[in-house]
């Protein structure tokens, strides 16, 4: 367990000196300055009055949202990055020639970039909070539980972002995490939303797809519900199983290519 | 008998190139092994193999008795690769303590043994530095510096004295020397054949991935003794004469005669045949075969 925290640590402090986590950085600040953009009060849209209390959670989740999103791009980021770099610089083989598991080897690295990735959405979340309270006067809390199980959704863009960098070149592998990420998303949207099922009906075999697929949208829908209501056990369980089990399978499919793979 | 590295029967294949080929190897504890090869001749594939770092395809591998696919093989061991690869961001002292961390050194006890490290390698005043500020010598000597964190009980150096200047060669040389009294089982690849001839007591010469010899020293020389004559007035008359009379290639270069002999006594008539030639004898003396001399002697075989 030294081992891991020690690559942990030391990764945390190269990953600092990365100019890129400065620049996404930069980018979710932009999204902060959305909490003081938040209106206090009533407005009318098409002769329909939305309350204050609406808007506010409108607010919340968009910036939440977008937050999120960011947050996947730089974990995304980060982890695609570390494996090629070891292999290129060849770094490794201070460290494997040590009694240190190659397993040990990848917690540690694992470890630094969910530290990172979680540290980075949680302040930039509390920020947006502070913004928004300071205007609004009030903010609902029910959107923190929601945060901590974005974490899940982040260890899955890490897992998936390390398996991709095995195989793809550097540029290509942050995009995959992405790609799967905006895809479920986008997945999950005509299954969400309650008006776009009253209007259509999705096949079976559709169904099953929507299933089987990694289902990181419908858990970030699940966590931006937290604005408006805890939602239901039943309805978070699916969605949540299915993403902790295709991050296990391809966590554990890393560290079997890595422990096969010549140095 | 206690064995630090034991290898049976090792073959790593690289596409169609044999890295190793049946490589069996045993180095005993409390010696210093020099491992010498060109080149590509599988000397670092082998090492890597010690350290699970590459997969032999087939063989056995095993270090102070352990299987070294196991990470308890290397529990007591220190390696110095060729080339340091460094978290160039880190100081030197970060460094080792990153390095004294993963060894499992008690946190309580990671300064004094970073400080001795240090001390060892004369790099104390280095220790705030970062890494990648330091010149090519003193990057080696970080590494050497991990490398005998914790006093191995075994010691993995992969051409150990290149980039040193000389002081920097005579300090390591010193070092190997006194772990070698502490205890410590060194093994020394390298093709710097000198180095390895000052400090190793058993060597073992690797070529296209086959070990071609291996045991003390003394051992692989072929027994020939080689005549080395410096003087006056040798021509290349002389030369050919000489060739003819005693049926060796002679190496003849200005002053200086150098002949393989296998009859001591042949020496008396060289000896004659040269102050017949009018020639002056300024020295006449029996060269022992250096490492160098059976290296590629060996070598040369083997290629052709």
């Amino acid at each position: 367990m030294r081992s891991v925290w020690a690559i942990a640590r030391l990764e945390i402090k190269e990953c600092l000196r990365s100019k890129i986590i400065y620049v996404i950085g930069a980018l979710m600040l932009l999204f902060i300055l959305l909490g003081r953009g938040c209106n206090a009060g009533n407005t009318t849209v098409n002769a329909t009055l939305i309350s204050e209390e609406v808007r506010q959670n409108l607010s919340l989740a968009l910036a939440f949202h977008m937050i999120a999103f960011w947050s996947m791009v730089l974990c995304g980021l980060i982890a695609s990055g570390i494996l090629p770099k070891e292999f290129e610089e060849k770094k490794l083989i201070m460290v494997l020639c040590r009694p240190v598991k190659r397993s040990s080897f990848l917690t540690g690295k694992l470890l630094a970039v969910m530290l990172i990735s979680s540290i980075s959405f949680v302040l930039f979340t509390t920020i947006f909070y502070a913004f928004f309270y300071i205007k609004a006067g009030q903010v609902n809390l029910n959107i923190i539980p929601g945060s901590f199980l974005l974490l899940i959704n982040l260890f899955s863009i890490a897992v998936i972002s390390f398996l991709s960098s095995l195989f793809l070149p550097r540029m290509l592998a942050p995009l995959t995490g992405l790609l799967i990420y905006v895809m479920s998303i986008g997945f999950e949207i005509p299954f969400y939303f309650d008006k776009i099922r009253m209007v259509w009906t999705p096949s079976a075999a559709l169904q099953t797809i929507h299933q089987l697929f990694p289902r990181l949208g419908a858990v970030q829908f699940l966590c931006g519900s937290f604005v408006n209501s805890m939602p239901s056990l039943d309805a978070c369980l699916p969605a949540i199983g299915n993403v902790i089990l295709y991050s296990l399978a391809i966590w554990l499919s890393v560290i079997f290519i890595f422990e096969n793979r010549q140095i | 008998m206690n064995w630090a590295i034991e290898a049976d029967n090792l073959i790593k294949q690289y596409g169609n190139n044999k890295a190793l080929d049946q490589v069996s190897l045993r180095v005993q504890q409390g010696d210093i092994f020099g491992f010498l090869g060109p080149n590509g001749a599988g000397k670092t594939t082998f090492i890597k193999i010690l350290l699970n770092l590459s997969f032999a395809d087939s063989g056995v591998a095993k270090i102070f008795n352990a299987d070294s696919k196991k990470v308890a093989a290397r529990q007591k061991v220190g390696f110095l690769p060729e080339m340091p690869f460094f978290y160039e961001s880190l100081t030197v002292e970060e460094f080792l303590n990153f390095q004294a961390q993963l060894i499992g050194i008690a946190d309580r006890n990671i300064l004094q043994e970073v400080n001795t490290s240090l001390q060892r390698l004369n790099i104390v005043n280095e220790r705030k530095k970062k890494i990648g500020t330091l010149s090519k010598g003193m990057r080696q000597k970080v590494s050497i510096a991990q490398a005998l964190l914790n006093s191995p009980a075994l010691l993995l150096l992969d051409e150990p004295t290149s980039s040193l200047d000389p002081i920097g060669i005579k300090e390591v040389r010193d070092i190997l020397l006194e772990m070698q009294q502490r205890g410590t089982t060194i093994f020394i690849n390298s093709h710097l054949l000198s180095e390895v001839e000052r400090t190793c007591s058993r060597v073992a010469i690797i070529n296209r991935g086959r070990i071609i010899k291996s045991g003390n020293k003394d051992d692989l020389s072929n027994k020939i003794k080689h005549l080395e004559i410096v003087g006056e007035g040798f021509t290349d008359s002389l030369g050919a004469q000489l060739t003819a009379a005693f049926k060796k290639d002679i190496d003849l270069n200005g002053s200086r005669i150098r002949i393989s002999l296998t009859d001591e006594y042949d020496a008396l008539a060289i000896h004659q045949m040269i102050v017949q030639h009018g020639g002056k004898i300024v020295s006449f003396t029996w060269v022992k075969e250096s490492l160098e001399d059976i290296f590629f002697r060996l070598v040369k075989s083997e290629d052709t």
